[in-house]
């Protein structure tokens, strides 16, 4: 799924240095994590409220990348159709073209695909975007038919070893399909005898040269065929119907023992393989034909034994996935091994290991199939739904009692904070307040030192007026020349001290007088806020009790749909899976009945020939 | 003569099954290329159909929950969230991060190496999410984690920040200081 979103948007040209939204980085954070379901919701709820001021086109890019992947075609095409209209950028307007080209291809219009295509330009594409433009443009025109122009486009096509290899493979399996098999067999012939790097690359040759093959057996040409079937690795995927195949066309030109060596060693696999029990089957066939009937009744015996116990298997898984159910028995494995994503859905999830047991062996040609997968992934992805489902649900419980608290602590909390607001006289404290004001510009425009003196000075000052008032009773006393002189002398170190801390109190009661003007106003806004909460409240209250109770129907509403959606993909894989079980039940029927019949023709020639032998 | 004709249609049908299998195979691989090709038929369609129109409505049901959630838990007018982001950060691997408000621990949070890639590519992390008072706070931040030349690294970082009423949102920053080919941690306030 990266791979599928990263190109989307590094259309921006970069991997973002500097984040300039939080809400965008934090939306990263879960899509890099690989939690992109999370990553969603941040970036619609960024979008929703505003927060995506400076990233508007990563985070366009990358929600349409993120839609896309979980196939919400409509949602990514409207953001990349939006996108073109509104960006002169060559690079994003090819990397929105290319996704939009794809989610036309997807949905089926293949004409609007071929039209958006055919509008890409060469210009700043990188070679991974000229390598998907060239592979849809090719899946495009194959799904239109027109094999011709396919071939062209890829046929000019030098670059991109492996997206390319599987466009031309898939073009020559469509050209033998309808009729031009000269064309698919050069295109197939090609691949088998490339140089592959890698694994699947190997894989891929051997699947062209394996169709090449079978289709030359089919066509009566068993030495071309056996050319193309020599061609496959012993331990890769195709070995084990190479090897089948390389019986044949031994065995068609007549070539027995040849043709036993690939079946013998075929048949030691493992015995569930189709082409370990047809190649069970063939070895008393070419046995036969070597005159070894003996040996042929061994084999046959051997082959009878082996499919009846496949059978019995199979007649056991049948009974088990009719009972227990498929997708939790795919799905179990992945989740006791805790092998989910944080994201847990995703449209590119494919189950790549399989479970272990018994079943997963019979299935593994099932599990390969795209309609399988998708349906899994489906029930996967529904089941990741109803499980964030069922916690807003308990969630949603948990609100309710919540606001109910909160009512409960608001009713009881209001009428306490109303009334000691309402028993603090603001008016009274005002007038206070400008009482003081008024002193100290007085005091200010008189220099009133004396009025900003402390408590202990005004005791001072009090006890030398009353000195004072005393020596002015006797103002010739000569004896009283000492306390006189004293008395001016304290005057004056009173009055010096209250000249030198005058600024600094000025200061401070300014200081104060802010201060209680700060507190005044806070008071009034606290006032003003309860009243305006006493009168939202409720409101705010009621409007919480609405949403949760619309969402309350919403989720209910919605985890009906999805059970029914999950029971609906549950019935549709065990049909596949029944399907695909009875399928190979009757093919070893079939397998069972002709090495049953072949042992009693064997039987029937001994005792036909012993009869005529007899005088 | 009889046996070996019954013989042979049989080989036939063998091939032909074979064939018959390899042309599912080819269809199976032709279908795991080509992106997106569902060839299957109408009720698998529709049961596709249904599921992307359920998951369009789940996701949207979810954001709206997820928003009514935050409305609820994280009003406006007490919300406070801290960001953890990487910039580069060459010079610190970093393990775990706490956060103290006031004090009083509010997150401790062991990064994972996946979350760790994701800061690496730009993602930024919510490691706090929570509620304050309006007023003054301390914000007090522990990295740990391993510095240059692969040593044990442990600093702190502090910010004294004023909460209003409206959303307050603080940015953990984790720099290199090339000059002194030292990490550097950094806290932002975002308006």
């Amino acid at each position: 799924m990266l791979l599928m979103v990263l190109p989307v948007y590094g259309a921006v040209g970069k991997e973002p240095g500097v984040v300039r939204d939080l809400a965008y980085g934090e939306a990263l954070f879960h899509f890099h994590e690989g939690d992109y379901f999370t990553a969603i919701t941040r970036l619609e709820t960024a979008r929703q409220q505003n927060l995506l001021r400076h990233h508007q086109d990563d985070a366009r890019l990358l929600l349409g990348g993120l839609y896309l992947s979980y196939g919400l075609h409509e949602e990514a095409g409207d953001i990349f159709a939006r996108l073109l209209d509104e960006h002169a950028d060559a690079a994003v307007r090819n990397r929105a073209r290319l996704y939009l080209a794809k989610i036309w291809y997807q949905r089926g219009y293949l004409d609007r695909a071929e039209a958006v295509l055919a509008r890409m330009q060469d210009d700043g594409l990188t070679p991974a975007m000229d390598a998907e433009r060239r592979l849809l443009s090719t899946y495009v025109r194959m799904s239109q038919g027109r094999y011709q122009e396919a071939v062209e486009i890829l046929g000019e096509w030098r670059g991109g070893e492996g997206a390319g290899a599987y466009g031309r493979y898939n073009l020559g399996v469509s050209l033998v399909r309808s009729g031009e098999e000269a064309k698919g067999f050069a295109l197939l012939d090609a691949l088998g005898r490339m140089r592959a790097g890698d694994g699947e690359m190997r894989a891929l040759r051997d699947k062209a040269n394996l169709a090449l093959g079978f289709t030359h057996l089919q066509r009566d040409e068993p030495e071309q065929a056996r050319a193309y079937l020599e061609r496959i690795q012993l331990e890769g995927l195709a070995s084990g119907k190479a090897l089948l195949g390389l019986g044949w066309a031994e065995s068609s030109l007549g070539r027995y023992q040849e043709a036993l060596a690939p079946w013998l060693l075929l048949s030691r696999r493992n015995t569930f393989d189709t082409s370990a029990q047809e190649a069970r089957l063939a070895i008393p066939y070419a046995l036969l034909q070597l005159n070894a009937e003996g040996q042929a009744i061994t084999y046959y015996e051997q082959a009878i034994a082996a499919f009846q116990e496949e059978a019995r298997q199979l007649q056991v898984l049948r009974q088990t996935f009719a009972r227990e159910g498929v997708a939790e028995n795919f799905l179990r494995d992945e989740e006791r091994e805790g092998r989910r994503t944080p994201g847990g859905m995703g449209w590119y999830w494919r189950l790549d290991r399989l479970p272990p047991g018994v079943e997963s062996r019979y299935l593994y040609e099932l599990l390969a199939r795209h309609e399988f997968q998708e349906v899994l992934k489906n029930y996967r992805d529904l089941k990741y739904l109803a499980r964030n489902l069922d916690t807003w649900a308990s969630s949603m419980g948990a609100y309710e009692d919540m606001l109910a608290l909160r009512r409960d602590a608001y009713a009881a909390r209001a009428p306490r904070i109303q009334a000691s607001y309402e028993s603090l006289d603001l008016d009274r404290v005002k007038a206070r307040r400008d009482a003081y004001v008024a002193r100290l510009a007085a005091i200010e425009a008189r220099d009133d030192v004396a009025g900003l003196a402390t408590a202990d000075e005004q005791r001072m000052q009090q006890r030398l007026d009353e000195a004072g008032a005393i020596l002015a009773r006797y103002p010739h006393h000569g004896k009283l020349v000492p306390q006189r002189d004293k008395f001016r002398l304290l005057q004056g170190v009173l009055l010096w001290q209250e000249s030198q801390d005058y600024k600094a109190r000025l200061w401070q009661v300014r200081k104060h007088l802010r201060q209680l003007d700060e507190q005044i106003a806070r008071a009034a806004a606290g006032r003003q806020s309860i009243a305006a909460a006493q009168q939202a409240a409720p409101r705010g209250f009621e409007g919480f009790d609405q949403r949760i109770a619309a969402h309350r129907l919403q989720i209910t509403d919605l985890q009906a749909r999805l059970d029914t959606a999950l029971a609906a993909q549950e019935d549709y894989l065990k049909r596949l899976v029944l399907d695909e079980l009875a399928r190979r039940t009757a093919r070893l029927d079939e397998y069972l009945a002709q090495a049953r019949y072949g042992l009693a023709r064997v039987y029937d020639q001994i005792a036909t020939r012993r009869e005529a032998a007899r005088p | 003569m009889g046996l070996t004709m019954r013989r042979k249609t049989a080989e036939k049908k063998l091939v032909t099954w074979i064939l018959l299998l390899v042309g599912m195979v080819v269809v199976m691989s032709a279908a795991a290329q080509e992106p997106g090709a569902d060839s299957g038929p109408s009720d698998f369609r529709s049961l596709d159909e249904e599921v992307q129109s359920l998951k369009k409505d789940v996701l949207k049901l979810n954001r709206e929950l997820f928003i009514l959630e935050e409305e609820l838990l994280f009003p406006t007018n007490t919300q406070v969230a801290v960001f953890l982001s990487l910039d580069s950060a060459t010079f610190f691997t970093l393990d775990s991060v706490q956060v103290k408000i006031d004090d009083k621990v509010v997150s401790n949070y062991l990064y994972t190496r996946r979350e760790l890639e994701a800061l690496k590519r730009g993602g930024v992390h919510r490691v706090y999410f929570g509620n304050l008072r309006a007023g003054e706070h301390e914000l007090v931040a522990f990295f740990t984690g391993k510095g240059p030349e692969g040593r044990d690294y442990r600093r702190g970082a502090s910010l004294v920040f004023e909460k209003k009423t409206g959303q307050k949102y603080i940015e953990l920053k984790i720099v290199d200081k090339e000059s002194k080919q030292q990490p550097e941690f950094v806290i932002k306030e975002w308006d």
